[in-house]
Order: structure tokens, then C-alpha cells, then sequence
């Protein structure tokens, strides 16, 4: 097991309220040929699941552990330290629901920052050059986004920019919310594409956890074997959300 | 960190770019814009305040730039004896803060330094009543009616004062060594009450005026500034009756920044030389010197021009001639009236003249009768000669203008030799003693002019002139005029000096309520009383800087919450655009504290960027200001009636003051932006979602 995810004891909510109590998993991702979707209905904590395993979301209690492959855990408690910190900027890169870039910085501007904050600035314009390059469709050069602003980049480019910038930097977990809800089926595959891409470059040694409606796409876009989804379930407590791993179609 | 840095230099750098991403990126360009206006605004009230406060000491008090506001004083009245270097000592010791510039004032009738033509005759009291246009006074109402005493200031070259007439454009370089022979004019003064053509006729009708001195007088002037020099007339001797003709070179000021009014300021040293020569009998003192030891002419002789043929003794005797014209000399045969260099003479003077040629048939003078103050011509078969009265000898310069171009140029620099047949030589005056002025009230002479008996024994300072030394030191009176300089007080309270904790009022208490030691013992005496034109001074500065201090109060602190409210909403819109900007920074494995030192970055750079184009535009209005003060009428009448001096009102913030405003701007903008991250949640933020998401 090279890469996994786990938590203990988890409980994530947003604005005080609990969305997910008490949950205790562990999914390897080499079972998963490295691609964790989350599904599921609106409201029931995609998001909020995926930042939470993102470390951009403090959990409201219990534990969560990544194994990349050393083993990395951190609870709300210690999610302020250094050491997670340092963890999070060099192994995982996120791709947002909106764009993901600085909007008074050109693309260029944005990924060279990205990288400078991860103290990359040796070979920098070759990455950021690479980057680009790699999310480009037919047509496309460097120089149509090079020094573009992201408001001057259509929906689809700005995405694709976006995803440049989360893995410009080559980390190990990529997180992304939602990476084709402003793209058409076509853009859309071609950026979850890109991503596979990406994974298959490195076997093993990558992983994509990613919120998504688009079930029909997963197989074929992301190579998505299994996929995380978020039911409800009502006992004595009342009704809580679980996540439950299904097979993808 | 540096990373960090980068992204901040960057940001800040997009605000200021033609093409932006976004118009929030621009919330830089207005906060530099914010801090500029602040700045400009802030330089302005301090630098304002600044120029009233100085304008206010300068109009009211006579503070000097480097000076500070004088406080004049004058001698308690049961202080007779005055300021003696025994009290100015204990002052330094009491008050080292404080520097006490002691002064003399003479005024028309004390006969030491005198305008020609403001005294006649006897030096009586002159009728001021018939000071009108007709009268024949050189000082005098103006044609307002309104009269000023002709008054002479003498002051230490050392003091604020002086030092501020020299730094005024075209003062004329001075030698401090020994007395120097210059004067300061206030030239408003002169405008108004001097009569020029008076003034001349006054030394043309006078004998003992050089007749160098009456040929050098222009005709008329239109402005009293076109007098390079000023002759006065100077006390030289014990004897009342001599006073002698001195040029000084003259600084015109518009008027001196002093509460009264006051004609001329002469360097307390050259004042103190004449006084000693007054105050000692046995010293005659040679002005022109400066103190050091000097010769005048005695007699000028032709000598032995019987060995000379003919022709070469008249040529020799007729060159003579001229030189004794030149001088102002009358045959000794001369017994009808006449006129020399234009003074009336009357044989009466000539028959003591007669006599004071030949030793001996000199007749006695009587009481009250002054000694001939002409030399005169006396040819023989063998020699010819110019001779005067022994109190009257010729200056050296005065003989050198009339020998400078004949054969006789050397003969005013030749002492009693042998020369050869036709040459001209000059009998010398024993040379005057040297007098070293040794700070105020004190001067040095050879003991054998002190004496240590008599009269004037008690003038000795303790100690001089014992054991078979050659020279002591002398004291004059005490002083009863000093100003007493604290710095540059300011608000009464920030100073550059020592009294900065001292408000002017503390100060002037401190001195009147100072005291020394009486003459009884056990007895305390009181020192200082104010000067009363000081004193009303005083109380009107004094309740209008009461009422600037109250009202800075209320405007500055208006304007600090105005600084500190404006600056918080122009922060807070600020980082409300970039909040979920802060979070991808978050994301990106930057720390709260970190997105807090950007923030503190970017407002370091608009608050130094807005300070440095404050201060330019500041600069700019000053110009403006300043230069339409400069031009303005009251402006005018102001510098030239009291004085007022560098009529600016901004422009006098010292680089200090600048920095101090720059970093209370850039440190109330971290307090302020400090504070609205926390109060938005961004420097407290736990994760970056609850900044991307909010």
C-alpha cells in the first residue's frame, strides 16, 4: 500500500453544524488505481469531506492519516503546526471549484508563485513552461495564456490554468472540487484527462480525491474504479450522513 | 519569507501597472493615494504650526532662527553695580542650559559712539523739541512726527544676533581679532529719521574731521544703504572733549528682530576698547589699531632743503605744499579767517595754534579750551614742516592718502632717521598700548595704565598686576542689559536644547526669581527684572500661543481619528477584496502571520511611497506659499519695520520631523491593519477554507 487515506473517530461539518460523525475508514488508493471520487447529493458534505482529507478544513473532531508513504496524521488540534503545514504545500495541490488563481497575477505570475512558495525556483520557467504546455488543446500555444490575467481567460481555459498551477509544483495527492462544473462534456474530459495523464506519468507515487455530479464520466475520464458516496442514514442520534464505497459503472 | 515578500513587492507593483487582472488590484493605488494626502496634510499642519509658532516669536519676541526667542532682561534695580563676570559665572553654573549674552546700549548722550552731526558744540543735551526738518540734527523725526532715540547696541560677535546679520546676503566679511571697526545699520530706522545732508555738513563744518574723510562723503544719497562705511564719532581718550572720527564698515539690515529700536549694533569688543580708553586716564587709545599697539603723526618735516639747489628746493617745497593742503594745513603765519576742508577756522584758534608750534611761546590753555585740532605749515630757510598738537596727531591713512602720489609716498611709514636732502620724514607718537578684550566687562592693559593705586585701583581684578607682572586685567562696569538665549523653544515644550522641558514662562520665572548673593551677608539679591517692551511682548505671545496650543489639541486629534478611521476603511475594503486571495495563500502553505507581514509589506511601501510624494507636493505648496508671502506688502513692511526676517510660513520641517511623521503613519497603519485582519479572521484563520469559502 503505497498511498491511503484514513480517519478515525472523524467528524466534519460546516458553520457548527455536523455533517459526518464518528467515521472510521481507511481506503488504500492502490485499490482504487488512485482516483477517490466523492458523490453523492447536494448538502451532504462533498466539499466539506474533501477539505477536510485536504487539510484545508479543521475536522471537528477525530483524526485523519495519509499514508504517502510515510505516514502523515493531523487532528484540529494540530493542524496550526509547521510540520502539517510544510506537509500540505509540498505533497498535495488543489484545483477548486472556482479558479484557483490570484486574479491580479498573469498566469505565468501565478504559477511562479506557487512555486516560489514551495521553494522552487531553479528550473522554474521550464516548470511553469511544462505546466502550461501539458493542459494546452489543439491550437493552443504557451503564449495564449503565458501573460494572460485569469479574467481574460474563458471558463474552460481558466480551469485548465488552474489545474497547471495545482500540479506545477508535482505533488503527490491532487484535491479537486468540482474540477468540470463550469466546462462542457468535452473540455471536461479533456481536463479529467490531463489529470489521468498525470497519475498514469507516475505510477503509484500520485492520487487524485476529487468531488463530482458527473458520475457517468468517471470510468472513462478518471479511470475511477470505486467511488465515496455520501448517503444519509437515521438512528437514535438522527439523521447523519455516511459515506459508503461503491463501485463505479 | 521571502517568497512572501515577493508576492507583496508584486501585488502592490500591479496597482501601480496599465493592465491589471482585476480593479481591486488598483486598492493599492488608492491607499498610496491615501497616505499621500495624509502626508501632505500632516506636513503641512506640523510644518504650519511650525511657521506660526516661529512667526509668532519672531514678530513679538525677536527670536532668532538659531537663537531661539531672547529673553531681554535688565539689572534688578537695587543691582547697581550690574552684571559682573563674577554673577555671569554663577549664572552658567545656575542655568548651563540657558546662555546669557550680556549687552551695552549708548545712547546719544553717553558720548562714546556718536551719529556726526546728532551732537554739537559742547555735547550739550540737544533741544529735541526743535527736531524738525529745519533742524540742523543728522537724527530726527520722521515725517510723521514720530521720534526715535539714536541708540547703539554693543553685542558680543558671538551671539545670535550678529551671527544672524552675518548670514545675511552681502554682510560684509568681518575679522573678529581684536575691536573690529564694522556696525550693523538698521536701515528702516535710518530711512526714516536719518538726515544725510546734515549728517555731512556736519563733518565738513567740523576741524577735526580729515579732510580725507569730507572729500570721501558723496554729495547726497537716496538710500542710506549707499554708504559702504559709516563715520562716528568715537570716544579715544579719559578726556571727554576728544572725540575722533572712526569709519566703520557698515552691514545694512532692514531693522534688527529686537524689541526696541535701535540704530546701530557695534561688536561688544570694539565697544569695551573705547570704554576702557574712557575709564582709564592713562590710555590713549588708537582705534584704527583695533587694540593693538598703533602710531599717528606727530609732524611731517622736510628736512635740510637748504643743500638742495634751487630749482630741486622749489619743486620739493611746492610737492610739500600740496600734501599739506591735502591734509588740511594753514600756514602758521595764518591769522585771518579761513576755512579748512570746508570748517570755518578763526584766527583765535590759529594764535594757540602759533603757540603750540613753538614750545616756547606756548601759551597755557585755558579751562574748557580745546587744543587746535589742524596742523600746521612752517617753511624755513632749511626745512619745511606740517606739525600738530600733541593731542591731535594725523592717522597714518590720512597722510598716506595725500603722499600716495608724490615723492613723498614712504613718509607716513618712516619713524625719526637721518634721510637724505629733500626726503620727507614723519615724527611718530609714542605707539598706544595693546588692549586685549578678555570677554565681557574685562579688558587687558599694561599694569603701569591700571594702576595699582589711585582712583582707578579698584577696577584691578583681584590678583592682577602683582608680583612685577607687565600686564593685568582691568574690569569695567557691569552690564545692566543682557538677553538670555534658552534655545529654540517651541510650543514650550520641544526644544533642540537642554531647557527643552522648560516652557519660556518657566524660564523667564526662573530668572527673575534668581538670586545672588547681597552685599550683606545673608542677604539675597535678586538679579534680572524684565525689560518692559519685553515684558508686554511677552504676555502677547504668551496668550497667543496659549490659544495656538489649545486649539492644536482638538485639530490634531480630530485629524488623527479622521487618519485612523479613513485608513481602517480604505485597509478593511482592501483585504474584504482579497480575502479568498488570502486563503489560496493559506493553501498554499503560507501562515497567518505570514499573509500579516505581506499585508504589513504592502502598507510599508504605500506609506513610504505616500511620505515621499507628500513631502514632494508639501515642498511644492510651500514653494508657493512662501513665495506669495514673500511678495506680499505686509510681508514687506514687516522685515522692514521690526525686522521680520525669512518670511516663510511652511518649508521649516528638519528631516527628523519627516522621519518621526513617516514612521507614526507607517506604525498607525500596521496598528490599524493589524487589527482589521483580526477582526476580519484572516490572521486568525485555523484553515484556508473558512477565508476561500466565506
Amino acid at each position: 500500500m503505497t498511498l491511503a487515506v484514513g480517519f478515525e473517530g472523524l467528524s466534519v461539518g460546516w458553520h457548527g453544524r455536523t455533517l459526518m460523525r464518528n467515521l472510521t475508514e481507511t481506503y488504500a488508493l492502490d485499490a482504487l488505481n488512485f482516483a477517490l471520487p466523492i458523490v453523492g447529493r447536494t448538502g451532504r458534505g462533498k466539499s466539506t469531506l474533501l477539505y477536510a482529507l485536504a487539510g484545508m478544513a479543521l475536522p471537528q473532531s477525530g483524526s485523519i492519516a495519509w499514508t504517502l508513504p510515510d505516514r502523515v496524521a493531523w487532528t484540529g488540534q494540530s493542524m496550526a503546526s509547521g510540520a502539517f503545514n510544510d506537509v500540505r504545500r509540498r505533497k498535495f495541490g488543489f484545483l477548486l471549484q472556482d479558479a484557483t488563481m490570484i486574479n491580479c497575477f498573469t498566469v505565468a505570475e501565478n504559477l511562479r508563485h506557487t512555486l516560489r512558495l514551495r521553494g522552487i525556483t531553479a528550473d522554474a520557467e521550464t516548470r511553469i513552461e511544462t505546466s502550461i504546455s501539458r493542459m494546452l488543446i489543439e491550437g493552443e500555444t504557451v503564449g495564449h495564456f503565458y501573460h494572460q490575467y485569469p479574467s481574460e481567460l474563458s471558463g474552460g481555459m481558466r480551469q485548465r490554468m488552474a489545474l497547471a498551477a495545482a500540479i506545477a509544483h508535482d505533488p503527490q495527492v491532487l484535491f479537486a472540487d468540482e474540477p468540470t462544473a463550469s466546462l462542457d462534456d468535452t473540455t471536461g474530459m479533456e481536463v479529467l484527462d490531463v489529470i489521468r495523464r498525470w497519475i498514469d506519468d507516475s505510477v503509484g507515487q500520485r492520487a487524485f480525491v476529487f468531488v463530482t455530479h458527473r458520475v457517468e464520466t468517471l470510468r472513462k475520464g478518471t479511470g475511477a474504479r470505486q467511488m465515496l458516496q455520501l448517503d444519509t442514514e437515521t438512528d437514535d442520534h438522527g439523521t447523519r450522513v455516511v459515506p459508503r464505497l461503491l463501485e463505479v459503472l | 519569507m521571502l517568497a512572501v515578500a515577493r508576492i507583496a513587492l508584486a501585488e502592490f507593483a500591479k496597482a501601480f501597472a496599465p493592465r491589471t487582472g482585476t480593479p481591486a488590484a488598483r486598492d493599492f493605488l488608492w491607499l498610496t493615494v491615501f497616505f499621500t494626502l495624509s502626508a501632505f496634510i500632516v506636513f503641512v499642519g506640523w510644518s504650519a504650526r511650525a511657521g506660526v509658532w516661529d512667526r509668532f516669536e519672531q514678530v513679538l519676541l525677536g527670536a532668532l532662527p538659531e537663537g531661539g526667542p531672547p529673553i531681554r532682561v535688565r539689572t534688578h534695580i537695587d543691582l547697581p553695580q550690574g552684571i559682573l563676570p563674577s554673577t555671569a559665572a554663577k549664572f552658567a553654573k545656575d542655568f548651563p542650559q540657558l546662555s546669557l549674552v550680556p549687552l551695552r546700549e549708548f545712547q546719544e548722550s553717553d558720548e562714546v559712539f556718536n551719529l556726526p552731526g546728532l551732537i554739537f558744540g559742547d555735547g550739550a543735551e540737544p533741544d529735541k523739541t526743535k527736531r524738525i526738518d529745519d533742524s540742523p540734527l543728522s537724527w530726527g523725526i520722521d515725517k510723521y512726527g514720530t521720534s526715535a532715540p539714536f541708540i547703539v547696541m554693543a553685542l558680543p560677535t558671538d551671539s545670535p544676533l550678529w551671527r544672524w546679520i552675518e548670514q545675511r546676503p552681502g554682510a560684509s566679511a568681518r575679522d573678529d581679532k581684536g575691536a573690529p571697526l564694522v556696525v550693523a545699520a538698521n536701515r528702516s530706522l535710518f530711512q526714516k529719521h536719518f538726515r544725510y545732508d546734515k549728517f555731512r555738513k556736519a563733518i565738513v563744518g567740523d576741524l577735526a574731521a580729515p579732510c580725507g574723510l569730507k572729500s570721501s562723503l558723496p554729495e547726497q544719497i537716496s538710500d542710506p544703504r549707499e554708504l559702504k562705511t559709516l563715520p562716528l564719532r568715537v570716544r579715544e581718550s579719559f578726556a571727554d572733549t576728544k572725540q575722533v572720527y572712526q569709519s566703520f564698515a557698515v552691514d545694512w539690515v532692514d531693522s534688527f528682530p529686537l524689541p526696541e529700536q535701535v540704530a546701530l549694533i557695534v561688536p561688544l569688543q570694539t565697544a569695551e576698547t573705547v570704554l576702557a580708553a574712557a575709564t582709564w586716564p592713562d590710555f590713549d587709545l588708537y582705534l584704527e589699531g583695533r587694540g593693538v599697539p598703533a602710531q599717528r603723526i606727530s609732524e611731517l618735516r622736510l628736512k635740510n632743503i637748504d643743500l638742495l639747489s634751487d630749482a630741486d628746493r622749489n619743486s620739493v617745497t611746492a610737492e610739500f605744499e600740496k600734501v599739506a593742503a591735502c591734509l588740511g594745513s594753514l600756514p602758521i603765519e595764518q591769522i585771518a579767517p579761513t576755512s579748512v576742508c570746508g570748517a570755518p577756522w578763526t584766527p583765535i584758534i590759529a594764535n594757540d595754534s602759533v603757540m603750540a608750534k613753538d614750545a616756547s611761546k606756548r601759551k597755557p590753555l585755558s579751562a574748557g579750551e580745546a587744543p587746535s585740532v589742524i596742523s600746521l605749515f612752517a617753511k624755513t630757510s632749511f626745512d619745511v614742516s606740517i606739525t600738530t598738537t600733541p593731542e591731535w596727531p594725523m592717522r597714518k591713512e590720512e597722510v598716506r592718502r595725500c603722499t600716495e602720489r608724490t615723492r613723498f609716498v614712504h613718509a607716513s611709514d618712516t619713524g625719526p632717521r637721518s634721510l637724505a636732502a629733500g626726503d620727507a620724514v614723519a615724527e611718530l607718537t609714542p605707539a598706544s598700548a595693546e588692549v586685549r578684550w578678555k570677554g565681557p566687562s574685562r579688558v587687558e592693559l599694561p599694569c603701569d595704565i591700571l594702576k595699582t593705586d589711585g582712583p582707578t585701583a579698584r577696577l584691578l581684578e583681584k590678583g592682577s598686576c602683582e608680583g612685577g607682572e607687565a600686564r593685568g586685567i582691568g574690569r569695567l562696569t557691569g552690564y545692566t542689559d543682557a538677553m538670555v538665549y534658552a534655545g529654540a523653544q517651541k510650543a514650550g515644550q520641544s526644544s533642540e536644547t537642554p531647557a527643552a522641558s522648560l516652557s519660556l514662562d518657566d524660564i523667564v520665572t526662573g530668572l527673575l526669581e534668581w538670586t545672588i548673593e547681597g552685599a550683606r551677608a545673608g542677604q539675597q539679591q535678586h538679579v534680572f527684572r524684565l525689560d518692559p517692551t519685553y515684558e508686554s511682548a511677552l504676555v502677547r505671545f504668551g496668550v497667543l500661543s496659549t490659544i495656538v496650543d489649545k486649539m492644536a489639541v482638538p485639530l490634531g486629534g480630530g485629524m488623527l481619528v479622521l487618519y485612523l478611521v479613513l485608513s481602517g476603511v480604505i485597509l478593511a475594503t482592501t483585504f474584504l477584496h482579497r480575502r479568498s486571495q488570502y486563503g489560496l495563500l493559506l493553501m498554499n502553505g503560507v501562515r497567518p502571520w505570514g499573509v500579516e507581514f505581506l499585508v504589513l509589506i504592502q502598507i510599508a511601501l504605500g506609506c513610504t511611497i505616500g511620505c515621499i510624494l507628500g513631502y514632494a507636493i508639501f515642498m511644492v505648496a510651500a514653494l508657493e506659499v512662501n513665495s506669495w508671502l514673500k511678495s506680499s506688502e505686509i510681508i514687506h513692511k514687516a522685515a522692514f519695520i521690526i525686522g521680520l526676517d525669512a518670511p516663510t510660513f511652511l518649508g521649516n520641517l528638519t528631516p527628523f520631523s519627516v522621519v518621526v511623521i513617516w514612521v507614526a503613519m507607517m506604525f498607525a497603519g500596521f496598528a490599524i491593519g493589524s487589527i482589521i485582519l483580526r477582526i476580519q479572521g484572516i490572521s486568525t484563520a485555523r484553515a484556508p477554507i473558512d477565508l476561500i469559502k466565506s
